[in-house]
């Protein structure tokens, strides 16, 4: 018998998603998943690349829920078209892949544009260099970009105020030649 | 071109607006006339945007737990695992699958098994906690339950508990030990509770009620857990199967 889970419109999972509804990400899970994780398995990629990629699929489709998607198709299709477009520009970057298909370039969306779409990657990006920043850099650089003054961050973290300035500006300095690397970063530009 | 060591380090105070008049003045001339500049403070605003932004950041701690749950459970259960091979490996493959098979025709349907045995051949158990910093207690007691030494793990699980009541994964861990050590009504006790709390965990918490119920061979209870677990769950083939094992049983 089916359950009331399998029932849910591609509505009430996107619903579901944007409330951060755990009950409904593990049914995504459950349900989509071993197609993403097949189609990476089965170009080039690992079980690794294949959770990496579905959840920055997952992230994105969230960035694209919150500014309105709607999605009158199938849930399942649109997520894997997402994750597919982003495992082949992956595949591209590493100069494994190549296409001349536009669809394999943008993803066919219902409701976005390319440069919303290059909006959510980068941001996406950006948050990925900062999370491999070093523990201490990521302490103080999310300090300050929550806008607390330097003198306050300075106060919190227990350092002077001229240490602050300067461990922030190296770390700022650090992500900010990181993300130049990228070729991904690069290519949205 | 690249921006002057000063210039760098007031990017971070001008972008959060706490840049004294004089300094900020200074900048902003300077801003006027250098675009490699304009285009780094355009940047490190993006950036801040982006990693400050509350709502993705509250759903990425959701999805990386969902995430490890979800892999957490197809490790677990080996028969949802769909397993890819290269064509080459395909004809070597197709042949360890008929040993296979002829193995488990001769020896699962063909030898008469009771309860325990289907029990043992169904209770194998993963334990790896959620990373929780580090507590030595949950390290050594996953070490014991790896070990199968269960007796020595419960009073390290239950301490834990004290402290972290809400955490699923050690709940289960106690409920199954629990369960390997004979506290069966304890067993189904914190497996209802995990159910009714964690809605994440009910199709987990259903398998273990019902492998406690073919531990104490309440067979009809067993199959009746089983039953409910969701098609959608990973246990759900598994779960079928042993239904339709435990009802030959019951033949």
């Amino acid at each position: 018998m089916p359950s009331e889970e399998k029932k849910r419109t591609a509505t009430q999972l996107l619903e579901g998603l944007l409330k951060g509804d755990d009950v409904v990400l593990l049914q995504i899970y459950e349900q989509f998943y071993e197609g993403t994780e097949r189609f990476v398995l089965n170009n080039n990629g690992t079980k690794a690349d294949a959770k990496d990629i579905f959840h920055d699929g997952l992230q994105e489709l969230f960035l694209q829920a919150r500014d309105g998607l709607q999605i009158k198709s199938s849930f399942g299709g649109y997520l894997h078209t997402i994750c597919r477009k982003k495992w082949l520009n992956r595949l591209r970057r590493q100069k494994l892949f190549t296409s001349d298909r536009a669809e394999d370039k943008i993803v066919k969306s219902e409701e976005s544009t390319e440069e919303i779409l290059i909006k959510y990657e980068q941001k996406l990006l950006f948050r990925k260099h900062f999370s491999t920043l070093t523990e201490k850099c990521k302490q103080v650089l999310g300090l300050i970009f929550k806008e607390l003054p330097l003198v306050e961050v300075a106060d919190q973290l227990g350092f002077t105020y001229n240490y602050i300035r300067k461990r922030s500006s190296e770390c700022r300095k650090k992500l900010v030649d990181q993300i130049k690397k990228d070729p991904l970063f690069k290519e949205l530009s | 071109m690249s921006t002057d060591k000063d210039s760098d380090d007031r990017i971070l105070p001008y972008i959060i607006n706490d840049l004294g008049r004089d300094e900020l003045s200074k900048f902003e001339e300077q801003l006027k006339v250098d675009s490699t500049l304009r285009k780094e403070v355009a940047l490190s605003h993006q950036i801040k945007l982006a990693v400050n932004d509350e709502s993705l950041n509250e759903f990425d701690e959701k999805l990386k737990a969902v995430s490890d749950q979800y892999h957490k459970g197809r490790t677990t259960h080996l028969s949802t695992k769909r397993l890819t091979f290269s064509r080459t490996w395909l004809a070597l493959a197709a042949s360890v699958l008929v040993v296979i098979v002829c193995f488990t025709w001769i020896f699962l349907e063909k030898t008469p098994l009771n309860a325990e045995a289907l029990y043992a051949q169904y209770a194998k158990h993963d334990f790896s906690f959620t990373e929780r910093g580090p507590e030595n207690q949950l390290i050594i007691a996953e070490e014991f339950l790896e070990n199968e030494e269960y007796k020595n793990a419960l009073p390290l699980l239950k301490d834990y508990l004290v402290e972290d009541p809400k955490a699923a994964d050690v709940i289960l861990a106690h409920g199954i030990a629990n369960m390997e050590v004979g506290n069966f009504s304890q067993a189904i006790s914190i497996f209802s509770q995990l159910k009714r709390d964690h809605p994440i965990f009910i199709n987990e918490s259903l398998w273990y009620i019902a492998l406690t119920h073919l531990k104490t061979g309440e067979l009809t209870q067993s199959i009746a857990s089983l039953s409910s677990i969701e098609t959608i769950s990973g246990r759900y083939d598994k779960a079928q199967k042993l239904i339709d094992q435990i009802q030959s049983l019951e033949k």
